[in-house]
């Protein structure tokens, strides 16, 4: 009886399970079958840059095809090509498709699917760094870099950037308009120039408005949390940065008074060069080279602390002997003064030197 | 046998010439491919179809054989209201993600092509036909060449840890007797360069201009102030650079001292308003008059007439309270962003209206 009992059961445990298998080969084949008419969006580097359309939705020619933005009010097929890729049709329109929006495909007049590009899980960008990076800048700063996480949108920076002065007021005509804006190769680091009309003395600009920034006194530079990146998200926070002007700068940087540290022989000590007064982030970055004794160049790594504090690693030991540093004469303090020249001059009347390059000689020993 | 060689050799010859004739008609040492463009930001038509487009991304100049030489006497209106709007859709998405760099129109052809810069940063060529219809300009296996600007290369190959790259900036372009003019600015430091490109490019290195001119709004002699736009002249059988910059003085340049590595004197004939960045200047006749006009940021456009440029023989040199020199009119058109030529007498615009519509439209000939 037990026996007969136990086959029974296993009889009925194989017919459930031979159905059920049967069921969830059929609930397969379905779900394929209506993924295979189902509409989806292709990505590239984390932006949608097509949409899959299964030839099982078409009826028509390829040609008869058009992508529309559901929410246009002319309704023009948006720019793009259409390749026939074996079960799909792939659209690829021009430039990548908006996140958020909602794009319908149509087969000559007739509507024959929709689909929503869902907006990105990615992080919001963020602002890296401000330069400079001290508290206490000259009353003639020419010029601020932002550095951001992303690529950001461009051609509209100065909706998002505000100065403000102590009261809180925003400071009008305090920045040079550009069109193209100066946005650096990786469209993530932004230049602005302060007006240099309003910067360069006794010029009528200077006179009239007044140099944009006075000493001792303090200022707040605000960038807007609207600024979206080149997917479309928004900054994650307003930014805000406050510094106070101090007295106006009109020297010419003086490498003579550098501090330079000796490396020791025989190991990767670093070298450290320590200006004495802050310069250009970006241009300190790349205007100093190692040279050894026989004018080769020195390979290593570079590090800049504060737009003072210039750091440079080899990649092989030190060797007794003496060294050169190659300054080129493009770098400039905070006041764009350079090696050559004072920013604020007339090129008549002032001095100036046309070198290209400075060099300065340190030995290693121990 | 013999006949049958002859009439092999008569056939290689025939193919040969073929080919040579088909290379004749290619003669600006153009190559077939896929230009690697980064950004357009400056548009200008060179001789016969050519279209150069100023990639500041690259720091380069692309000169692109557009075949599109139909010639057209008589060039229909451009007009197209919301013009961000209409593009924007146009390439799926809103205006706000969309960026008109520049435009120019074809001599030839008369027909507008765009520059675009999407938000990703897609650079996108663009053009408007004769019934305002937005058409892409495909940039794949065409006939280009180009130059790099960046003479520099060896302060920017000493970023060792790949820092972002210098970036030279450029402003505009323009085409003149085989020479391609750049005008353009660097995001490092406070220069400006003014480059004079002989076309066929030639590979070759040109070292920039440094101009020298004089600066009435500012009262002093200065080489740095970046050019914003500029064009080319006539004054006495001699050829002239018409230069503007930001601030707004209007600066003469003699062509024959535009020599590589060289200082040219500027002759400063107007001051036209601080506080200004001028966009873009074009020449137009008006009733068989010459006229300079000027599009301008924060100042209404502004048209100067040739015949004053001409008489105008000195240079301002004392410095200047609001505007000086050479008498200018006004026009009522402010916030024109974008200026280009459609024929002798009319412009075509692209203006931002009071109420923040992005309009292009043309001239009529009498009113500008």
């Amino acid at each position: 009886m037990v026996k007969t009992f136990k086959f029974k059961n296993l009889k009925n445990t194989r017919l459930c399970f031979k159905y059920g298998l049967v069921f969830l080969l059929l609930a397969f084949f379905a779900a394929c079958k209506k993924s295979e008419n189902k509409l989806s969006i292709v990505y590239a580097k984390q932006f949608p840059v097509g949409i899959q359309i299964p030839k099982g939705l078409i009826k028509g020619a390829i040609d008869d095809l058009k992508v529309i933005d559901q929410n246009a009010v002319a309704k023009v097929s948006i720019l793009g090509v259409f390749k026939d890729q074996d079960s799909i049709v792939l659209f690829k329109p021009l430039i990548p498709l908006t996140f958020g929006f909602q794009y319908q495909i149509y087969d000559g007049e007739k509507l024959i699917g929709s689909i929503q590009v869902p907006t990105p899980k990615n992080n919001a960008p963020k602002i890296v760094k401000i330069y400079p990076d001290v508290d206490t800048i000259p009353e003639n700063l020419l010029k601020i870099y932002i550095a951001f996480s992303k690529p950001m949108r461009t051609g509209e920076s100065l909706n998002y950037i505000t100065l403000l002065d102590k009261k809180g007021d925003t400071m009008r005509n305090v920045f040079l308009n550009l069109q193209p804006e100066l946005w650096d190769t990786t469209g993530k680091v932004l230049t602005v120039w302060l007006d240099p009309g309003r910067i360069k003395r006794d010029l009528i600009l200077n006179q009239k408005l007044g140099n944009p920034l006075k000493t001792a006194q303090a200022y707040q530079l605000v960038i807007s949390p609207s600024w979206k990146d080149h997917q479309g998200l928004a900054l994650a926070k307003e930014y805000k940065r406050k510094f106070i002007a101090g007295k106006r700068d009109d020297q010419i940087p003086d490498v003579k008074k550098w501090l330079i540290s000796r490396p020791i022989p025989n190991i990767r000590s670093s070298l450290n060069i320590t200006t004495g007064e802050y310069l250009d982030h970006y241009l300190l970055l790349e205007s100093i080279e190692v040279l050894d004794d026989k004018g080769k160049t020195v390979r290593g790594e570079v590090k800049v602390n504060a737009g003072e504090s210039w750091m440079f690693t080899p990649k092989q030991n030190w060797r007794k002997g003496i060294y050169q540093l190659k300054i080129d004469n493009r770098l400039e303090d905070l006041a764009a003064n350079n090696l050559n020249r004072v920013f604020d001059r007339d090129v008549r009347k002032d001095k100036q030197q046309n070198k290209t390059f400075t060099y300065l000689s340190f030995k290693v020993e121990h | 046998m013999k006949k049958s060689y002859l009439f092999l050799a008569a056939i290689v010859a025939g193919v040969l010439l073929f080919a040579g004739t088909r290379k004749a008609a290619n003669p600006y040492g153009l190559t077939v491919g896929t230009p690697e463009i980064k950004s357009i930001t400056a548009l200008s038509f060179g001789p016969n179809g050519v279209l150069f487009i100023g990639d500041s991304q690259s720091a380069a100049v692309f000169a692109v054989d557009t075949k599109d030489t139909k010639k057209v006497n008589t060039a229909k209106a451009f007009e197209l209201k919301n013009i961000d709007v209409k593009i924007a859709e146009a390439l799926g998405t809103a205006k706000e993600n969309i960026n008109i760099t520049d435009i120019a129109v074809n001599p030839i052809s008369k027909k507008l092509y765009i520059a675009v810069k999407s938000a990703d940063g897609t650079p996108l060529l663009l053009m408007l036909n004769a019934d305002n219809e937005i058409k892409s300009v495909s940039l794949k296996d065409v006939s280009f060449s180009s130059i790099a600007l960046n003479n520099v290369a060896a302060a920017d190959a000493k970023d060792q840890r790949g820092r972002p790259l210098r970036v030279s900036s450029i402003s505009d372009l323009g085409y003149y007797n085989g020479k391609l003019m750049v005008s353009g600015l660097s995001n490092k430091e406070f220069s400006s360069s003014f480059r004079s490109i002989g076309f066929p490019f030639t590979g070759k290195q040109e070292d920039e201009s440094s101009l020298e001119m004089y600066h009435g709004a500012h009262g002093r002699y200065e080489t740095t102030s970046p050019i914003r736009t500029f064009s080319v002249t006539k004054i006495a059988g001699k050829d002239y650079v018409v230069a503007s910059y930001t601030c707004t003085p209007l600066v003469l340049f003699a062509m024959d001292d535009l020599k590589p590595g060289a200082s040219a004197k500027g002759r400063t004939i107007a001051e036209m308003g601080n506080q200004n960045t001028p966009a873009d200047m074009i020449w137009l006749k008006t009733d068989s008059k010459d006229f300079l006009v000027m599009a301008n940021d924060r100042r209404p456009a502004a048209k100067v007439s040739y015949d004053e440029i001409q008489k105008f023989e000195g240079s301002l040199t004392s410095k200047v309270a609001t505007t000086a020199g050479v008498n200018f009119t006004a026009l009522p058109y402010e916030k024109v962003m974008q200026l280009d030529k459609l024929d002798d007498t009319r412009a075509v615009l692209i203006q931002k209206k009071a109420n923040g519509d992005l309009d292009l439209w043309t001239s009529d000939g009498k009113n500008i």
